[in-house]
């Protein structure tokens, strides 16, 4: 089977170092827009450097999660208004985030198998052996979820970016 | 005056996590915030320079949004910081004191980076097609 050649959308530069004023604003927009939620989720280096260092990686992707699904009136509710969901509807579970590594054409490091050309799809089922082998001609590639989210964890930082009550 | 430093951070956080549940939480994600992006992409570039400061110990990402809360539009965004093992930001390293947000951001410039991302999904080239971002590939 001939492998595809895949266009470069990713190049390892993207993302920009950022105003830290705009930062102190942009948090406190969402912390407003949000009470109750998360503002914050910290990874270590370990587990980061070992997803950057997988062959290929060209950076983080970085996804946004529940650990608690919606029913299917909380579903008619969020289709009809966010707000109401978040006053009346009281829905439960914790936002998280979960990072993988993704290459140079845009798709994430979930099925690397050294048979297959990147990109190739394959079943869910397919990429959860490959990634859990343990044999040296698959290596499993990483994902991994935070081990420290704000507010709710002993690390939390008090500062510009975590709260407005920091001076300006 | 100085504040204790206890570690509370030592570069271990976070853990490899299981393939179907991260199908799961991405898609709930998803269904409860149809009109937010899924995911956001930083390059290692940026992610090897932060990582590089000195006593950094991973990685803080920030949930953002462009718009305050009485304004419409805008879009959520995700800003990364630099932490250390006391659990503090990389922000205003520089000295142990604490500092107005004027004065962090002198600082900040010169010692420390703050990241924005540049890809959000939906919305950027490369975004890809799996199921931690549509729930019917299966």
């Amino acid at each position: 089977m001939e492998a595809k050649p895949t266009p470069n959308v990713l190049t390892g530069r993207e993302g920009e170092p950022f105003d830290l004023d705009v930062s102190a604003n942009w948090t406190k927009n969402y912390r407003d827009r949000n009470p109750g939620d998360n503002v914050s989720h910290f990874f270590g280096r370990e587990i980061i450097e070992k997803i950057l260092a997988q062959q290929g990686c060209l950076g983080l992707r970085v996804y946004d999660a529940y650990d608690k699904p919606i029913n299917g009136w909380q579903r008619a509710m969020v289709a009809i208004s966010n707000f109401i969901l978040k006053v009346i509807g009281n829905i439960e579970g914790e936002r998280h985030i979960i990072i993988v590594g993704a290459v140079h054409d845009g798709s994430d490091m979930l099925n690397t198998k050294p048979s297959a050309p990147v990109g190739e799809p394959m079943a869910r089922a397919e990429m959860a052996t490959v990634m859990t082998a343990k044999t040296a001609t698959a290596t499993p590639d990483i994902i991994a979820q935070e081990a420290l989210p704000c507010p709710g964890s002993p690390s939390c930082p008090k500062n510009a970016l975590s709260t407005s009550k920091v001076s300006s | 005056m100085e504040k204790s430093t206890t570690p509370v951070l030592t570069g271990k956080e976070g853990e490899e996590f299981d393939l179907h549940k991260a199908a799961s939480w991405t898609k709930n994600h998803r269904e409860r915030n149809a009109d937010h992006p899924h995911s956001h992409f930083f390059g290692k570039e940026i992610l090897e320079k932060i990582l590089s400061q000195e006593g950094c110990v991973g990685l803080r990402f920030y949930h953002a949004h462009s718009k305050s809360a009485s304004e419409n539009g805008g879009e959520q965004h995700l800003i990364i910081v630099g932490s250390k093992a006391d659990g503090t930001d990389m922000l205003n390293t520089a000295s142990a004191q604490k500092l107005s947000r004027d004065e962090m951001k002198g600082i900040a410039k010169a010692h420390d980076v703050v990241g924005q991302e540049a890809l959000p999904c939906p919305g950027s080239p490369g975004c890809p097609k799996n199921f931690m971002t549509d729930h019917t590939i299966s």
